[in-house]
């Protein structure tokens, strides 16, 4: 890939609108500065972004949007998917067992010329597709299901992120959105129910706590909804499969440039510290969403800056812009560096994962309890087994909308029997 | 020595949290599974929700709205996206009566 564009300020940027989307409000308050941003999004008068029309049939009364004492009290009872036994068990029997099954099925059948190729977009879908369904509590899914699970949450990921969508796509968003619901009562139908209809009373049985079974138990009485408890798990599959590719797959082109830069680093990439460093470095560089938005419950005034905003009125955060900012992250903030030092009370992802009372529960899931939790894991088993970008490959990027993310990433594997022994 | 009664033992069940105030302190009162009472301060390092309104896991409080995890013992952070630790206090029980003491932090536990 080519280096992006600098994005530091705006001059660097040059025009903010392409991270911004087309329904915000014309009086949306635009926000650039991250200790601006961090004092707002966290602020308690700031509601979380009303939800789009193209985001209700498929996230509407989820922990997504809930908002205040809903939202704290369903919260409390999600947090229990993140635990540390639970994360420890995603990781050692789900994920990574499936990512060495993959390599070893990559070793066994190289291309005629003897190099192991494969595109790392659909080599992550496929293994976080069964870490997913384990953290939902799906069946293991058999490589058929794999296929149609990963269809189907294509269909999802098109219908939930409609909003993000530019020109002409944006104006047909309303097919984007058909697709999105067609394809949520696919996956309710044929993987949902029949979860619900066999999981456990107890959520703590079967190993621990899903999802589903969570759900099912009906702590939070709107989940005695079924269609309300069938989004909740959707919007779950969404953020385990798609984030997670996205995130894997920046990380594998990222460091990838940084090592041609910096060969000293290469023994590096057996150091888990390093590693998630790499990951945290790119979460930073590469947020899953363009924009953060809230709404002002009343009139407030920022103190880090002064500045009003009117009840009712919206802001907007401009994730890579703010992740970017030198005054936090140095005068190289715009550039890849797993080194770089950043204040102590500035976390290393940026505002990645939100702020405030809806940071991302997925934040336990990517980061662990130290820091390094499934993704460093994945990252350096496959920084270990050789990846890297095929030479003879393109990467390929989504044109359609303001998020930011791969559809293809060619990669060959140059030392795969590291990992598979 | 500025020991405060702050609860009843009968008060809070095993693997229970509960919020008391001590002086304008807001304590988080830890009642372990094996019966052990400890004291840490409510507000999350993270964010600053109570802590009292999270749960109990294997020793260590669960944030309610982030999941960052304190050991109960010692207030270290042993989950993120906390990184800083929380207080803790000294705790007595004496025939049912917990005492806090707001002075003195550390572990000395008795359930």
């Amino acid at each position: 890939m080519e280096d992006e564009p600098k994005v530091g300020d705006l001059d660097e940027v040059g025009s903010l609108a392409r991270y911004l989307p087309e329904y915000l409000p014309k009086d949306t308050v635009i926000i650039t500065d991250y200790e601006e941003a961090f004092e707002a999004v966290r602020h308690v008068k700031m509601r979380v972004e009303p939800i789009h029309e193209s985001q209700v049939s498929i996230a509407g009364d989820t922990l997504f949007s809930l908002h205040g004492s809903d939202h704290v009290f369903r919260r409390r009872i999600m947090n229990r998917m993140v635990r540390p036994d639970s994360l420890e068990r995603y990781r050692n029997e789900i994920t990574m067992p499936a990512l060495l099954r993959r390599l070893r099925q990559l070793q066994d059948s190289p291309d005629s010329d003897g190099i192991h190729r494969t595109d790392l977009v659909k080599l992550s879908k496929r293994t976080f597709v069964e870490f997913a369904t384990t953290l939902v509590g799906i069946n293991s899914p058999t490589e058929e299901e794999g296929a149609e699970l990963e269809e189907l949450v294509n269909g999802l990921h098109l219908g939930l992120h409609a909003r993000f969508l530019v020109g002409e796509p944006y104006k047909n968003r309303w097919s984007h959105i058909a697709l999105g619901n067609e394809s949520l009562g696919a996956l309710s139908e044929r993987y949902l129910d029949p979860a619900f209809a066999r999981c456990p009373v107890n959520p703590e049985a079967s190993g621990g706590p899903n999802l589903i079974s969570i759900l099912a138990a009906g702590e939070d009485p709107a989940w005695k909804h079924r269609e309300i408890a069938l989004r909740e798990a959707a919007v779950f599959i969404i953020a385990a499969i798609d984030s997670t590719t996205n995130l894997l797959t920046y990380s594998v082109d990222e460091v990838h440039r940084w090592l041609n830069k910096h060969p000293e680093d290469a023994l590096l990439t057996e150091d888990r510290e390093f590693v998630g460093r790499v990951v945290q470095e790119t979460l930073r560089l590469h947020p899953a969403t363009p924009h953060l938005a809230r709404q002002a419950a009343e009139d407030i005034q920022l103190e880090t800056t002064g500045r009003a905003i009117r009840n009712g009125q919206w802001i907007a955060v401009v994730m890579p812009v703010v992740n970017r900012d030198r005054k936090v992250f140095g005068p190289t903030a715009a550039e890849f560096n797993p080194h770089r030092e950043v204040p102590p009370t500035r976390p290393r992802y940026g505002l990645t994962f939100g702020a405030g009372q809806h940071q991302c529960i997925g934040l336990r899931v990517v980061l662990g309890n130290d820091g390094i939790g499934s993704h460093a894991h994945v990252l350096k088993t496959l920084l270990a087994a050789g990846v890297r970008p095929d030479p003879e490959g393109t990467p390929e990027m989504e044109p359609s909308t303001k998020r930011s993310f791969f559809t293809s990433y060619p990669v060959i594997f140059t030392n795969l029997q590291a990992v598979t022994r | 020595m500025t020991r405060h009664r702050v609860a009843r033992l009968s008060e809070i069940g095993r693997s229970e949290l509960k919020r008391v105030e001590v002086n304008g302190i807001a304590i988080c009162l830890v009642r372990l599974e094996e019966g052990d009472v400890y004291a840490i301060d409510d507000t999350c390092t993270h964010e600053f929700f109570s802590l009292s309104e999270g749960e109990l896991y294997n020793g260590a409080v669960q944030c309610p709205m982030h999941g960052s995890l304190f050991d109960a013992r010692t207030g270290s952070v042993t989950g993120l996206p906390a990184v800083e630790p929380v207080s803790t206090y000294s705790v007595v029980v004496e025939d049912d009566e917990i005492f806090v003491d707001i002075q003195r932090s550390g572990v000395d536990p008795v359930g």
